[in-house]
């Protein structure tokens, strides 16, 4: 497909393409306007709205005058915007501010996490809207800009002309000539030494940075390198300089980098065309003492000195940070229990009020990681208390649910209990909540309530297996003359899963009234994302047509991980088919993709049952009959082959099992129609030989219990061979749910010839 | 969108090292009895190393570590969980839920031994089966420099040259492990315990030369990280704060991978076509590469459409190496069709701000 390749040198291209994209490239015409911004948790935040032709829409943008981006939108903001036209260029983007615009002529991808990351913790100081991407250098370069933070505004305007004359130093600021580079502006400073260096005007975080490696040469690892001027300004004067990488390089060597923090006590005036900036106090210098203080422990990788900060300062800006840092340097070291109770009291202590719950949950989940049971227990306790304030009210409730889980665990039933009843209030479908709870009210005895647990958790994927075990248990307490099948529990989950059925039953036409039986392979897997589209059509199938009609036999993949469903047969089927991903292959001959979202389903359940009228129009050269029955637990029977000797073609026997109990990633929980193994001696099918009497007649008979085994023996050796972790449930096979499948197939090909599906009854009490 | 604004100049080429001087390996060690300093293993919570080449390790039927008594630690499902026992006693101690996993989170584990106060820190995740990768490492202070040694192959030791992974001083940018190790200008050989618990230092008296990266690298940017190995696995360093060049031991060096940053900004550099880098003895080798960068890029004609794929776009830098995961993705390149004989634009092309 692809013809050709070209080689031009990065002059054409690249100069046209990543590398030297110059400021006229993010901006159409420079207006003048304010940008109102504001500082959260250091980050500096533009409120404004953003739109194109198509639409406009509030949101927060972080400014980043230090990030030589132009214009970085989240796809979801750019979704509604419809930035991106069919041909693949994109909408002009207008950034409207108080009294002004500004045009981008394209977005650009960011890192959607850290803008998701950063609402979800700050979304009561963002307001109403989400941070969604961010303003960068390329932007903002075509500007003249005013850094008013103190006040609470950028303004900018057009370029000025071209002058000579400059502005006066004000008293305590500074006038001074700046360097661009990378479409930053870059500041002269000069230490005590006197040797020149700069520093790059930077608004993306807080602290004004200056290089970690520099300050350790000369011996001031914490960043005290003494003054640093800008003109007459001290920056030593305002803020304490934080050491850190400085990823930028400049010809007169890259000291740092300004803060937004400095930035709210100094006006800087960027007068981009005449390469010049005035800086202006704004507020009376003040010794940074607590900033200095924790810059040193921060340093000092010595956990004592951390907590020496947060006793002196615990109320100071970096108190959150320092509070983290300790834990941090405590499981790093290893500690008593007392040190890490402190560290959780002062993580507690310096966290938001109203996230108290939520950064709870997060601390609880990791202190189990690292063993420490009891602190985790602590930490619950800890953020329960702050759970109504909490800002996200689930937090509280999965406190409670892993708080019950542990003392439950731990043989404290009774508070477990009340703590996995606070759960339910808020998680009434959590599968491990319900599961805990029916352990509990099964350890009391109240097998009703716990049997009603057991089944809202037997739905759930993390929850199934072990709810599974609890209602066979119960079941054979409460009622020991009903076994659990799989058609009980259909029943006890009815309305609790999402389910398809179709509206009407197949009516054939004269031009599909023919012999001609449809084969559906659906080739899926338990774990995969979007196979529930898939699957919720195959349920609609099912009911549309008859299995006179329509045989259903489905392969459980090994990708993305395989499932406990997953045997030798269906490496077979994906060997023959290539699966890549859920897909229908119907008489081998269409395919149909199976992986799709939920609301998808009628799609699929349309191209699906189309697939299968176009099939039942070719009427077949043969003839299937099976006979099949279940006695004490083997299945056995005949099958039959009608018609014409031919070479190439096999005849393949499948023993299926109609509902299988396996919730998985994919959210499907009864699995239909499985192949558990082949009933003829190998999965690849027996050659066709038609008797002299015009038939191919064979017999088969074989044992669940055998198939069972040599399926979980497969399992156990796909595990040792590939290091892979699966979970032997579900595969026992329940006698009454068993089918058989025959199906006739040109091996070169893979075309269905013909196909048979027979249910097996039982003709056995057991 | 990253500018790696790229010097479009050549320069002269850099100084090389003189052609006749082959390759030498130094002898076995038979110089000075090795110092030996006890390791201590550390635990990160937050894992900001960047190792050559990381591991993601499946879980299997469970873990094992070099030096403890205990046994391995085992490992099972229950329905889309995790269960580890971390204690060695072979019961069920945690439970990790799918959930845990989401958008990349990869929980701490800290397993400890029955019969030692030692430790051992993994992360987790769900990568199509259940995974793990180090979240953790030996230290040893030598000189005043810390020296970090990390599982990187998921052994469960920490011995393997050229297979786990090495930081030399401040930062979080690793080397493979490697026999030698700079320490401030000097050069020593380093043996690790297989269990880390000790570290075995003695100074080198094999044949040095200087390896220099910096020199002839032409770009706007930073190099950030810059990891050679040389060719037969036994010698790695992280250039990328040598920016005087580094003092390594005389053999052939090549580029493992580097990182090359601006702001948020950063490109990773691939070996590509970059050839060894020949250190000799007494000699400095300054690799010429980095800008102009040459782009390369595939396209297809379908039903009268010419098609462009982010993915078919190759960025070669002046060395022959390659760059590639630029991140943030940032700006299209733009695609400038041209009538042949009149030279008119007959249309341009970016891709879509989503790729």
């Amino acid at each position: 497909m692809i013809e050709r390749s070209l080689r031009l040198l990065a002059l054409f291209v690249g100069a046209a393409l990543w590398l030297c994209a110059g400021p006229n490239a993010h901006a159409q015409a420079a207006q003048q306007g304010r940008i109102p911004v504001k500082l959260v948790a250091g980050r500096l935040v533009a409120r404004c709205d953003v739109s194109t032709e198509v639409r406009r829409i509030p949101v927060n943008l972080f400014v980043e005058y230090d990030n030589p981006c132009g214009l970085e939108l989240h796809n979801r903001a750019a979704d509604p915007l419809k930035t991106e036209l069919p041909d693949g260029s994109q909408r002009t983007i207008t950034i409207h501010f108080q009294g002004g615009e500004m045009f981008v002529p394209g977005r650009e991808l960011g890192d959607e996490d850290e803008l998701e990351a950063f609402t979800k913790w700050y979304s009561t100081e963002l307001g109403d809207n989400a941070v969604v991407g961010t303003i960068g250098a390329a932007v903002l370069a075509n500007y003249h800009l005013v850094f008013d933070l103190g006040a609470g505004a950028i303004e900018y305007g057009p370029p000025l002309a071209r002058s000579a004359e400059h502005v006066v130093a004000p008293s305590g600021g500074a006038s001074v000539p700046v360097s661009i580079k990378n479409e930053m502006v870059w500041l002269p400073v000069l230490l005590d030494d006197g040797v020149p260096r700069t520093m790059a005007l930077g608004t993306s975080r807080y602290d004004t940075i200056v290089d970690e490696d520099f300050c350790e040469l000369r011996g001031h690892p914490a960043g005290d390198i003494g003054s640093a001027r800008i003109g007459d300004c001290d920056l030593s004067d305002y803020v304490a300089l934080r050491p850190a990488p400085v990823p930028f390089t400049h010809r007169d060597g890259a000291l740092g980098v300004l803060g937004s923090g400095l930035l709210q006590k100094l006006r800087v005036e960027v007068d981009r065309a005449n390469r010049w900036v005035t800086i202006t106090p704004v507020a009376e210098p003040e010794l940074p003492v607590a900033d200095r203080a924790f810059f040193e422990a921060l340093v000092s990788e010595d956990s004592e000195q951390v907590l020496a900060y947060l006793d002196a300062y615990p109320e100071s800006r970096c108190a959150a940070e320092a509070a983290d840092l300790l834990l941090d340097q405590l499981v790093a070291e290893g500690f008593e229990d007392e040190q890490l109770d402190d560290a959780l009291t002062w993580i507690d202590r310096t966290c938001q009020p109203d996230l108290r719950a939520t950064a709870a949950l997060e601390r609880m989940k990791e202190l189990l990681g690292l063993g420490l049971t009891a602190a985790a227990v602590r930490a619950g306790e800890l953020g329960v208390e702050g759970g109504r304030d909490d800002r996200y009210p689930d937090a509280v409730h999965q406190l409670h649910a892993q708080l019950g889980t542990i003392l439950l665990d731990a043989g404290e039933s009774r508070e477990a209990w009340k703590h996995l009843l606070s759960a339910a209030f808020g998680l009434p479908e959590d599968g491990m909540v319900n599961l805990q709870l029916g352990r509990f009210y099964e350890q009391e005895g109240r097998y009703r309530r716990a049997f009603s647990r057991y089944v809202q958790a037997v739905i759930q994927p993390e929850s199934s297996p072990r709810a599974m075990e609890g209602l066979v248990r119960l079941q054979a307490v409460m009622n020991p003359d009903e076994a659990l099948s799989i058609d009980l529990i259909e029943r006890l989950i009815a309305g609790k899963v999402e389910g398809f059925g179709a509206a009407t039953k197949y009516e054939f036409t004269p031009e599909t009234d023919t012999n001609r039986v449809v084969l559906i392979e659906h080739l899926t897997n338990a774990h995969e994302e979007f196979a529930n589209g898939g699957a919720l059509a195959l349920e609609g199938v099912l009911d549309h047509f008859e299995r006179d009609n329509v045989a259903v036999i489905s392969f459980h993949m090994s990708t993305p991980q395989p499932d406990p469903l997953h045997n030798a047969a269906a490496r077979r089927a994906d060997l023959l088919h290539d699966a890549q991903e859920s897909v229908f292959v119907v008489n081998g001959r269409a395919r149909v993709p199976g992986r799709a979202r939920t609301r998808q389903k009628e799609e699929v359940y349309g191209a699906l049952r189309s697939a299968v009228i176009a099939e039942l129009r070719r009427p077949s050269d043969y003839e299937l009959q099976v006979d099949a029955h279940v006695k004490d637990g083997v299945v056995s029977g005949e099958v039959v082959v009608e018609g014409p000797e031919a070479a190439g073609i096999k005849l393949e026997l499948w023993l299926v099992e109609r509902g299988v109990l396996f919730p998985g990633k994919s959210k499907v929980v009864i699995h239909r129609m499985v192949v558990r193994d082949a009933l003829l001696d190998s999965v690849r099918g027996e050659t066709l030989a038609i008797g002299a009497d015009g038939k191919m007649t064979r017999s088969f008979s074989r044992s669940l219990a055998d198939v069972r085994s040599a399926n979980e023996a497969y399992l156990l050796q796909r595990q040792a061979e590939k290091s892979e972790l699966i979970e032997l449930v579900s595969t026992a096979i329940d006698p009454g749910q068993v089918s058989v499948v025959a199906v006739l197939r040109r091996s070169f090909t893979g075309e269905v010839m013909q196909a048979r599906y027979v249910e097996a009854p039982r003709e056995d009490a057991e | 969108m990253l500018y790696l604004s790229f010097c479009l100049v050549c320069t002269s080429i850099a100084t090389g090292t003189p052609e006749s001087a082959p390759p030498t390996v130094d002898a076995a060690v038979a110089g000075p009895t090795p110092e030996a300093v006890a390791g201590r293993y550390k635990v990160y919570r937050n894992w900001e190393f960047t190792l050559p080449q990381e591991r993601w390790t499946p879980v299997g039927e469970g873990l094992a570590f070099e030096g403890f008594g205990s046994g391995s630690f085992r490992a099972a499902l229950d329905g889309t969980a995790l269960l580890l026992d971390t204690d060695g006693d072979g019961e069920t101690d945690l439970r990790i839920a799918a959930e845990d996993t989401k958008d990349g989170k990869t929980p701490l584990v800290v397993f400890h031994d029955a019969d030692s106060d030692l430790r051992r820190a993994v992360r987790v995740g769900d990568r199509g089966g259940w995974h793990y990768a180090p979240a953790g490492a030996v230290t040893a202070s030598w000189h005043g420099t810390t020296v970090k040694v990390i599982d990187q192959n998921g052994d469960g030791r920490f011995d393997g040259i050229g297979e786990d992974a090495l930081v030399v001083g401040r930062g979080e940018s690793a080397c493979y492990l490697s026999e030698a190790i700079n320490v401030a200008g000097d050069l020593f050989r380093l043996e690790v315990a297989a269990d880390g618990s000790e570290l075995r230092f003695s100074p080198y008296d094999g044949e040095v030369g200087v390896l220099d990266v910096h020199g002839g690298y032409k770009t706007e940017a930073k190099l950030g990280r810059v990891v050679v190995r040389d060719t037969k696995g036994r010698y790695s360093f992280d250039l990328g704060k040598a920016t005087e060049g580094l003092r390594v031991p005389a053999a052939d060096y090549r580029l493992e991978d580097a990182v090359v940053v601006l702001g948020k900004g950063s490109v990773e550099v691939q070996r590509g076509k970059l050839p060894a880098m020949h250190v000799a003895k007494d000699a400095r080798y300054e690799l010429d590469w980095g800008g102009p960068l040459e782009a390369t890029f595939d396209y297809a004609r379908v039903d009268g459409q010419l098609r462009f794929d982010p993915l078919a776009v190759w960025y070669t830098g002046r060395g022959g190496e390659r760059y590639t995961g630029w991140n943030p993705r940032g700006s299209s390149p733009k695609f400038v069709v041209k009538d042949k004989q009149t030279g008119d634009v007959l249309v341009d092309a970016v891709f879509p701000g989503s790729c």
